[in-house]
């Protein structure tokens, strides 16, 4: 980028505006951080209190086989990663290439769908599905005619599809949110220049580089703080980062701490690691100069129409046509591997077990209109969900523009990375610790909803963030020359062209808070959410008149998608409607 | 089209809708009218009777009560009791028992006024005799639900067996027999499943133990080690975690015999399949959850609303209830006392859960405790097993 870009650019990144949405942040997860690592240097008395000067909880870390535990998380999580992004990247090249937008749309609105139910509800979904008595056993059976499958769930490879499943939303809205815009002339390049595995390189390694590397770290991170699906799918024993904090809060919270404080420790040094890495291969950009481009247009043309390489031609051959099919192969068993435990969670909320076996009913609705307990926890979790929602989108939106300040970029990506690896009960207690100082603190709404937003800001700026890089420079700079100021292009230009990107962000964190668990059992004082009843649910037991926990997530599911759908749909017809008009 | 004309029609039609879902949620918060009075209870889900139940407390004493489930696991609960803020968050509380000392010490919770709760009277002596319910004298767990837990069995499976034709099982040694290998389970929780291994080295002689559930540093590592070892020989199918896969490893007939809670033997018949409950010659884990009073209801001026409550618990609806539902046992006479003078029409089967769990308590009972001296190395050893490949 050429320096009077940046100058002239830098205008739109207002610190008016960014400075107080980013300083309230990070006082939120500062202050409770530095209370975090205060007492992870404590040991507690008898009467609860926290005394300084103490390495107990650093002790607790690596005592017993949580090492191993560790070691075995981040590889499973690594397993994780390189599969879901094997998966996504040409998912989402095949998203990006469809010709008409409503296919796109019902395709997003299919992959978003597992994000909408529990993710307890969802690991005891693919539990059911791959029960030696569940549907793709009987399936095999009545295929092949041998017996029932046994051993398809409780290792190490059960927990990674049930965690793919889980992770293939992030995975390829992240890259197709940084693949080019279809109408963008780079297509038209690219298909005249090479043959469609050079146009598949191009447009997405190349292009939407950034959106798979932060793919690639939101699916790892995620995976690594996954608990639901290792505790239904793990075996024979379970491992996951909640059952170690769980362990460790119980040996004492300044344990917890210390898992916390190390985990944040981990985070920078990756940070640095990657800004270290960025810097260098600027450096290196910089100094090759202008050759690179070039360079790169000529390897194109080469691989793609050299007559020297007919040698070459079959290899050609197969990899034009993997690139052809692979992207649709891709894009269908993503969506099967998505939707496959809701199917399993939409059949158990018409189904209710017998001594005879089960039947199919309604009743599980009738089970849950009735039942003031369950429609108050749905009431609750939707009016969270909606002001989380709310709040992390308007949050994002402003800490997104840190695109065109340098400096702040590297502040708020650090803040991300933070508020990602921090895990939410470590979070909750040094809150509560700190809220302590001046009264004695109790839970509610606000804080559940705060702690929901700091949960879902990462992923929201991110996404956000992404689509800010692909505006057009010339236009920004010609609204800047035009508008009242920096401000009027924000609200104007910025907010209007990405307000389809920013209603998806809203969405994704109402859908992160409607089922969270941890934090809103730390601190939500007496509220009762659906995250907190199906967890109980499930733990202590479906009996025949809980089971409207199916129905309550079933229409959750069902109304959740018609929202997306319908929102997709308004802003597409908007986006189109704004270039007709330009027309 | 006017863009700008289509982009304000769609902001405001977009905030109009989030508003129009804000209100509507907002209003429908079901406030209690202010006045009426209203407890709020921290417990194992399996405490909770629904709706239903909760409205024979408000026509009977006079409160609401808002449930909330606790997760069950005794480490995070305590940690928000004594560091979060659960203490004050909730008046009262349900968790197994053990953790009174700690949460007492920290002044999470307050001692009982016995005086102020009549039903206290009719508990079962062995109840009132449970001695991780009280501290320093004074009584801080109510034992609200009582049960003694053993093995679970799929007789049809195991008769084909060798050495099970009988299709009975009374012994530990079975979850531990290499003629099962990779069909047996248990609870994935330290909490439950050192105990049970303590009973079985024990009551056959295979090691030197003093009290299964409170061991020393020498008696947890062996019993670690004897679990870790079944572990990697693929003894265990899966270690299961929570009633729901409690029940689902055995309906699948991945697992033939599992230690584990009663009632999940109900839930399989419920489904159809013939399942047992041992009665195992080593004896019985016996556990109870205890009903705590937080230290929030004195802020909150409901200490007597609270004892109020506690003695409904015991006063034979709850139990029923609970009988009913769940197969468990709140031990006292008025469930009893209650069937007899309501009529109920399951009333047999409320008796017979009764005398079961008495009987069960009547033969050897080691006592779970949640908080033991090695706490500490217990998480260390569990953390070993998990990792153990």
């Amino acid at each position: 980028m050429k320096p009077h870009h940046q100058t002239s650019l830098h205008r739109i990144a207002d610190r008016r505006v960014i400075l107080p949405t980013l300083g309230l942040c990070i006082a939120s997860v500062g202050i409770p951080l530095a209370f975090a690592v205060i007492f992870s240097f404590c040991s507690v008395d008898p009467s609860g209190s926290f005394n300084f000067g103490s390495l107990d909880g650093y002790r607790a870390l690596f005592a017993g086989g949580r090492v191993a535990e560790f070691n075995r998380i981040a590889v499973r999580a690594a397993t994780v990663t390189a599969v879901t992004m094997l998966l996504s990247v040409p998912s989402a090249y095949w998203i990006a290439r469809a010709q008409r937008s409503s296919v796109q749309i019902i395709i997003l609105a299919l992959l978003v769908t597992p994000w909408l139910v529990s993710d307890m509800l969802r690991a005891f979904g693919w539990q059911l599905l791959l029960s030696p008595s569940g549907l793709i056993s009987r399936l095999w059976s009545v295929i092949t005619g041998t017996g029932p499958l046994e051993n398809l769930r409780y290792h190490f490879m059960t927990v990674v599809i049930g965690l793919v499943s889980a992770m293939l939303p992030a995975g390829i809205l992240t890259v197709f949110s940084a693949i080019p815009d279809r109408s963008r002339s780079e297509w038209l390049a690219a298909a005249e220049l090479g043959s469609p595995r050079n146009v598949f390189r191009l447009m997405v390694l190349g292009r939407a580089k950034a959106g798979i590397l932060l793919g690639a770290g939101a699916v790892f991170t995620l995976s690594c703080f996954a608990s639901a699906e290792p505790r239904f799918l793990d075996g024979p024993t379970l491992t996951s980062v909640q059952s170690i904090a769980a362990s460790l809060v119980n040996v004492g919270v300044p344990a917890l701490l210390a898992f916390g404080t190390v985990l944040i420790l981990l985070g920078c040094c990756c940070c640095g690691l990657t800004y270290a890495v960025y810097r260098i291969s600027c450096r290196e950009r910089h100094t090759r100069g202008g050759q690179s481009r070039s360079l790169r247009s000529e390897r194109l043309v080469s691989l793609g129409h050299s007559p020297g390489n007919s040698n070459r031609a079959p290899l050609a051959w197969v990899l034009d046509t993997a690139a052809r099919l692979t992207p649709a192969l891709a894009g269908f068993a993503s969506l099967a591997i998505c939707c496959a435990p809701l199917l399993a969670v939409a059949i158990e909320t018409f189904w209710q077990p017998t001594p005879s076996g089960g039947r199919w009913t309604v009743e599980n609705f009738q089970l849950m209109f009735s039942s003031e307990d369950l429609l108050g926890a749905f009431t609750n979790s939707l009016y969270a969900a909606v002001l989380v929602a709310a709040i992390t989108a308007a949050f994002a939106f402003i800490l997104s523009l840190v695109v065109w300040d340098k400096r702040l970029q590297w502040a708020v990506v650090t803040l991300s990375v933070l508020l990602v690896i921090l895990p939410g009960d470590a979070y909750a207690i040094s809150l509560m610790q700190f809220l302590k100082l001046f009264r004695p603190a109790e839970g509610g709404w606000t804080l559940v909803v705060g702690s929901h937003v700091l949960w879902a800001l990462p992923f929201a700026t991110g996404t956000l963030m992404l689509a800010n890089r692909h505006l057009n420079e010339h236009a920004l700079e010609a609204s800047l020359e035009y508008a009242k100021g920096p401000v009027s292009v924000i609200l104007r230009f910025v907010a209007r062209v990405n307000v389809g990107r920013i209603a998806g962000v809203a969405l994704l964190a109402g859908t992160l808070s409607l089922n969270e668990y941890l934090r809103t059992a730390y601190l939500g004082g007496g509220l009762l959410t659906i995250g907190n009843v199906v967890h109980g649910r499930l733990t202590a037991g479906l009996l025949p008149e809980n089971r409207g926990v199916f129905a309550v997530e079933f229409l959750v599911l069902i109304a959740s998608v018609g929202a997306v759908a319908v929102l997709l749909l308004v802003g597409s017809r908007f986006s189109k409607s704004q270039s007709t008009s330009r027309k | 089209m006017n863009s700008n004309i289509s982009r304000r029609c769609f902001l405001n039609h977009l905030g109009a809708a989030t508003t129009l879902l804000m209100v509507g949620a907002g209003c429908d918060q079901r406030k209690k009218p202010s006045g009426s009075k209203s407890l709020r209870f921290y417990g194992t889900a399996t405490l909770d009777v629904g709706s239903d139940g909760w409205k024979e407390l408000e026509r009977s004493v006079g409160t609401t009560l808002s449930f909330k489930d606790n997760g069950n696991d005794a480490g995070p609960v305590i940690a928000q009791m004594t560091a979060g803020a659960a203490a004050t968050d909730y008046d009262i509380g349900g968790l197994l028992g053990g953790a009174e000392g700690v949460l007492a010490g920290a002044g999470s919770i307050l001692p009982w006024d016995l005086s102020k709760i009549p039903n206290w009277k009719g508990v079962w002596q062995w109840a009132k005799d449970i001695e991780h319910a009280r501290w320093q004298g004074k009584q801080y767990g109510l034992p609200l639900v009582v049960n003694a837990d053993s093995m679970i069995y799929l007789p049809d499976r195991i008769k084909s067996v060798p050495g099970y034709e009988s299709g009975i099982i009374d012994s530990y040694a079975a979850i531990f027999d290499p003629r099962l290998k990779g069909k047996t389970s248990m609870e994935d929780a330290w909490v439950n499943s050192a105990i049970f291994t303590a009973i079985y080295l024990k009551q056959n002689n295979l090691m030197a133990i003093q009290d299964p559930g409170n061991l020393t540093e020498q008696e947890l590592k062996g019993v670690m080690e004897f679990l870790i070892d079944k572990k990697r020989s693929g003894q265990f199918r899966k270690l299961w975690n929570g009633w729901e896969q409690g029940v689902e490893v055995m309906r699948s007939g991945e697992v033939w015999v599992m230690t584990g809670w009663e009632p999940i033997v109900k839930a399989l018949a419920d489904q159809g399949l013939n399942a047992k409950y041992a009665m195992p010659k080593e004896g019985y884990e016996g556990w109870s959850i205890d009903l705590l009073l937080h230290s929030g209801a004195k802020k909150r001026g409901s200490l007597d609303l609270c004892h109020q409550v506690a003695n409904w618990l015991q006063d034979g609806f709850y139990g029923a209830t609970l009988a009913l539902s769940r197969g468990y046992a709140v031990p006292n006479d008025s469930t009893a006392a209650y069937v007899q003078r309501s009529n109920m029409a399951k009333g047999q089967q409320v008796l017979d859960t009764l005398k079961q769990v008495q009987g069960k308590v009547a033969k050897t009972l080691f006592w779970q405790n949640v908080r033991p001296d090695n706490y500490r190395l217990y998480e260390e050893w569990w953390s070993k097993l998990r990792a153990a490949a």
